[in-house]
């Protein structure tokens, strides 16, 4: 991702015109997905910090004028993980990886029958998708969040999440499943 | 082209394959991932199947309804110019 052995060697002014015009712009998308995945201001006001500092560190393997947002969510990511996460006292919820194995494998790739309604869907509130969502781990929100709410590629989710192309689609389809069911729980639980 | 995916391709080409085969097409159009030939694909097929055109029409629903309701937050007052600070103090 925009990201390769060579590096530049941008001189300081450069440096300031590639953070202030490429990186800055970005802040309210990063500060959403810092958000969604911290559900915490502070916390999320730490995680944006954290990534602009560390993508003006290492500034010089960023390609000018290329994919500035899908790097700065890559970093975010990273963060998220090796810092953040870490001081979490949430157990994990799934082991996404075993999930993904099963439906990685050949001929498991199914539908997840629920009675999820197009009408239902239609009638929900804001925060009761932001309820269902919250609700997934914070993998499978991942991948929602990259694609339907930041239209990244998958090709631009492989890079930012470290994984193959065809696990990403695994997970996003296993995460709009659970999605679903969430969402159907709901409304059941609503009397919709 | 592995094999695999060159039979699922002349399957989909030829309107012989089965409902759960069109399941990553499905995706794959909602997401704008997929190439022309793959979009006429599954409308033919949609065009006679109405459990995979439920599922197709509650997928896009889901994306539209995820973007249009979920309420973007407001970036707090005065992180820009504290992460600027930061940033001017450490170069």
């Amino acid at each position: 991702m925009e990201e390769s052995s060579t590096k530049n060697n941008y001189s300081d002014s450069i440096k300031d015109k590639i953070f202030n015009e490429e990186f800055m712009p970005n802040i309210h998308a990063m500060y959403n997905f810092a958000h969604r995945l911290t559900y915490d201001e502070d916390d999320a006001k730490d995680l944006v910090q954290d990534t602009f500092m560390k993508s003006y560190r290492f500034i010089n393997s960023f390609h000018q004028g290329t994919n500035a947002k899908a790097w700065l969510f890559r970093i975010m990511k990273n963060s998220f993980i090796n810092d953040f996460r870490k001081k979490s006292k949430q157990p994990a919820k799934v082991d996404y990886q075993e999930v993904e194995g099963y439906y990685n494998s050949e001929g498991t790739q199914k539908s997840v029958t629920t009675d999820l309604r197009i009408d239902t869907v239609k009638n929900l509130i804001g925060d009761e998708i932001s309820n269902a969502l919250s609700a997934l781990d914070v993998d499978f929100r991942t991948v929602i969040i990259l694609c339907d709410l930041e239209g990244f590629t998958y090709e631009e989710m492989a890079k930012i999440l470290d994984i193959p192309i065809g696990t990403v689609r695994s997970r996003l389809h296993r995460a709009r499943n659970l999605l679903k069911e969430k969402l159907q729980s709901y409304a059941q639980s609503m009397g919709y | 082209m592995s094999l695999k995916k060159l039979v699922l391709e002349m399957k989909l080409r030829t309107g012989m394959a089965k409902c759960t085969e069109y399941l990553d097409l499905i995706q794959s159009v909602v997401d704008g991932e997929a190439s022309r030939s793959q979009e006429v694909y599954l409308k033919r097929h949609l065009s006679m199947c109405l459990k995979c055109l439920e599922k197709y029409n509650l997928d896009q629903e889901l994306k539209k309804v995820l973007q249009l309701k979920l309420a973007s937050q407001e970036v707090p007052e005065g992180l820009a110019d504290a992460i600027k600070m930061k940033i001017a103090k450490s170069a």
